[in-house]
């Protein structure tokens, strides 16, 4: 059973101890090309499921839309059809690409370029290390170790970009490549999950994708643990698809009422 | 211990130490093959198989109602959620002990249906994750 943990704090290296084959990556040291699909996962669907997870990083769905016809383009450009052995371009690649293109001045698409623009420039400049690889890390390999993710030293914003890209690899792949199975075959453990599952996105216009992907992950023997701090600001979508929940103890009489109403 | 206020047949003996009789009530649950810790409620099952015991009886009655009694002058938002049978709170990862004091464990497979911890700093989640995670790479070396 493979096991992965994506921790807040430098709190979860005690498996280095129990186990030869865990594995504690800060993460700036982590490496991921937003734009290169999981192995046995289509790069049309990873295309659309990265284009999400951008999308999570405050952007419309217009915005969206138009990053998902820029990556397109881009990887028609560099021939890539999501074999695992071609050259995939990368996050400041697509940003070049952004930074080039030209809209009528005022125009709806103008405007939407800017937008995509200044989240790739935040993005670049924020985790630039880790997004400007081109192959990214080995899902496989990843998925033989207990795997440790620290996530301590950078924005939220970013944190949960990281989350949400190497969450949505691990359930796609998972899903392509598993049996219907009732057993365990990995457990991602999240903690500090309330900025990856947030109540305020689902009730936007264009919500995540990712309680979605947590419902489908469960036939496939991918089970996730996430520990969260308000339980009033997470998501329905998680709170509905977890079987089993668990209050450790509340401050806040808001969270408690929330926390009785979703147990009742 | 209160008093139940109500009339018990009398033992002939006087009564034991009840730590002790809680002890000797154990050694006789792992005897019959229970070697969890029992409740109240498999507790009186046991003595209930030996009503000639009437001492263990009249016990756990008193300490059923004492408990009866806390619940209804002290209401915990949880305690109505907790496990009480021991059926329920079978599994082969223990995580910890409930509001009423019972052990809480979950079985491996049924993590496939995904779990939430909830609650505020401080208040021993990230505990709960580092004991699961401890006991799952345990079980898998």
């Amino acid at each position: 059973m493979a096991l992965v943990v994506l921790a807040e704090k430098r709190n979860f290296r005690f498996p280095i101890r129990l186990s030869e084959s865990a594995v504690v990556v800060p993460w700036n040291l982590y490496r991921d090309n937003a734009l290169r699909n999981p192995p046995s996962v289509s790069l049309g669907s990873w295309c659309n499921e990265s284009s999400q997870r951008i999308g999570d990083f405050d952007l419309r769905f217009a915005s969206q839309s138009l990053f998902l016809e820029l990556l397109k383009e881009l990887h028609v450009e560099h021939g890539f059809t999501g074999e695992y052995w071609q050259s995939c371009p990368t996050l400041a690649d697509l940003y070049q690409k952004v930074r080039k293109k030209r809209y009528p001045l005022m125009s709806h698409q103008a405007r939407h370029r800017e937008s995509l623009e200044n989240r790739l420039s935040g993005i670049l400049h924020h985790a630039g290390d880790v997004f400007a690889c081109n192959r990214g890390i080995d899902l496989k390999k990843l998925l033989d170790h207990d795997f440790i993710l620290e996530l301590d030293g950078t924005i939220p914003e970013i944190k949960r970009l990281i989350l949400s890209l190497l969450l949505s690899r691990i359930l796609l792949y998972r899903i392509a490549t598993g049996e219907r199975t009732p057993h365990l075959r990995t457990l991602v453990i999240v903690d500090e999950g309330q900025n990856l599952f947030r109540r305020q996105e689902e009730l936007s216009d264009s919500p995540s994708t990712l309680g979605h992907l947590i419902t489908l992950a469960r036939e496939f023997g991918c089970g996730i643990v996430v520990g969260v701090q308000n339980i009033r600001d997470v998501s329905y979508a998680l709170t509905s698809n977890c079987a089993h929940k668990i209050g450790t103890g509340f401050s806040d009489m808001r969270d408690l009422d929330e926390f009785c109403r979703i147990i009742a | 211990m209160k008093s139940s206020g109500r009339s018990h047949q009398k033992p002939s003996q006087p009564p034991q130490n009840p730590e002790a009789l809680i002890r000797d009530i154990l050694i006789r649950a792992k005897q019959t093959g229970d070697d969890r810790k029992p409740n109240f409620a498999s507790l009186l099952q046991i003595a209930v198989n030996d009503p000639e015991d009437t001492e263990i009886i009249t016990l756990l009655e008193e300490k059923l109602q004492e408990s009866e009694m806390e619940n209804l002058l002290a209401p915990d938002a949880f305690r109505a959620t907790a496990p009480t049978q021991f059926d329920d709170v079978d599994g082969d990862i223990v995580l910890g002990m409930t509001s009423n004091n019972t052990v809480y464990g979950i079985n491996r497979d049924a993590l496939c249906r995904h779990m939430l911890t909830a609650g505020s700093s401080g208040s021993g989640k990230t505990s709960l994750l580092k004991i699961l995670v401890a006991q799952l790479i345990n079980r898998s070396s």
